[in-house]
């Protein structure tokens, strides 16, 4: 009586194994869905750092012509960040760092 | 005994001291503030007693700030639960590279709310109108009706890799031995979710509900970056800003030089903070016990 339980266990298991592998193959598809959705905007931002200001304003979505901008654009940037803050910022007066 | 006590006391004062000066004492004074006519410039200080107050509750602004924030953290609560929860079965299944889509889920949580609001602004205005994605031929966060949905999902986004880690963490505590044990007594993956897994993790549940609840309700950078608190719309006859968040409404009301009155809010604020934050893990740690 026990034997043919004990078979009918196995048989089932083995076929929710092959289930859960079909399973599996779903929930793959699903997290590559998911984890494109959450890099997507990160994508963009990445996308249009290769583009002039009006070519991000024509099509956000589109393939940068010319992915070398990106470096010029990261040129840009960092040039029109302010001098640092020295020690010698911090002891001059304001006053006189406002004069021309 | 005694010389034990004064060690023990300058061990303790450093900390005691920051929080006092730092905590305490700017919490007391702001109170105080709350009940005078402080514009912020002013030497001189009135008494109003509870004026402010009684001021806060009669601008529609306040009115619809509140309920939209009440409105804001239900549906994140049940958002930003409901997409951590689904992502920490799933990145726990038998996937392949699942550590590597739970690194992928938690990178938003890394950057900034003020920089993802511009990211997201961005997106709104310029991908979403770009692909079609618009109500009534408008972006998202230009309709009042949709503005704190759109919210919502930029939160849900960025905050669901954070409490779906606290699930993950949860889940991984659970017996490998309980969980096989429900598998060879023939209980389908939808049973041993919600009849073992879920009771088991009343503990995790009771943190992330909290976390949820008071990260929507302070809600302030993503607010100011992605919305500014527009579109504007009209309520009780007067011209208000429909996304605009108690958080951000105190800092607007700070910005327009009425301190006491902004302080009045930031008061209310806090009780009405620390009352739903109780009443919510009282609930849930009944719910542990029952579990």
């Amino acid at each position: 009586m026990s034997a043919p339980n004990a078979n009918a266990i196995v048989k089932k298991h083995a076929s929710s194994g092959e289930k859960r592998g079909a399973g599996i193959i779903i929930l793959e598809i699903v997290a590559i869905l998911i984890f494109v959705l959450f890099m997507l905007p990160f994508l963009l931002v990445i996308l249009n750092s290769a583009k002039t200001s009006k070519d991000i304003i024509i099509s956000p979505i589109s393939w940068p012509s010319d992915w070398t901008l990106i470096w010029k654009n990261i040129v840009t940037t960092l040039r029109k960040l302010p001098p640092p803050i020295t020690w010698a910022h911090l002891s001059t007066p304001p006053s006189s760092q406002c004069s021309p | 005994l005694k010389r034990r006590g004064w060690v023990d006391f300058l061990f303790i004062f450093p900390c005691a001291f920051a929080f006092l000066m730092v905590i305490i004492f700017p919490f007391i004074l702001g109170i105080y503030y709350a009940m005078t006519d402080w514009n912020g410039v002013r030497s001189t200080l009135n008494w109003v007693g509870f004026d402010n107050f009684k001021t806060m509750f009669s601008q529609p602004q306040f009115l619809y700030s509140f309920l939209t924030t009440l409105m804001y953290t239900a549906i994140n609560i049940v958002l930003v639960n409901l997409a951590g929860f689904l992502m920490s079965l799933l990145a726990t299944s038998r996937v392949k590279g699942r550590n590597f889509y739970r690194a992928g889920f938690f990178i938003p949580n890394l950057i900034g709310g003020i920089v993802l609001g511009y990211i997201w602004q961005f997106v709104f205005n310029n991908v979403f109108y770009d692909i079609g994605l618009v109500y009534m031929g408008q972006s998202l966060i230009a309709r009042k009706e949709t503005v704190i949905w759109a919210m919502s999902a930029v939160n849900t986004w960025q905050y669901a890799g954070y409490i779906m880690m606290i699930y993950v963490a949860s889940i991984q505590a659970i017996p490998d031995s309980v969980m096989e044990a429900a598998n060879v007594d023939g209980a389908s993956y939808t049973t041993r979710v919600f009849k073992i897994m879920m009771p088991m993790m009343a503990s995790a549940f009771t943190i992330t509900l909290f976390l949820t609840l008071t990260n929507s309700f302070k809600q302030f950078d993503l607010n100011f970056t992605l919305t500014g608190g527009g579109p504007s719309m009209r309520f009780m006859d007067r011209v208000i800003q429909s996304s605009q968040l108690l958080a951000m409404d105190i800092y607007a009301t700070n910005q327009s030089n009425q301190m006491a009155q902004a302080q009045a809010k930031a008061v209310v604020f806090f009780i009405v903070l620390v009352v739903f934050s109780l009443v919510q893990v009282y609930l849930n740690k009944r719910k542990e016990v029952e579990a």
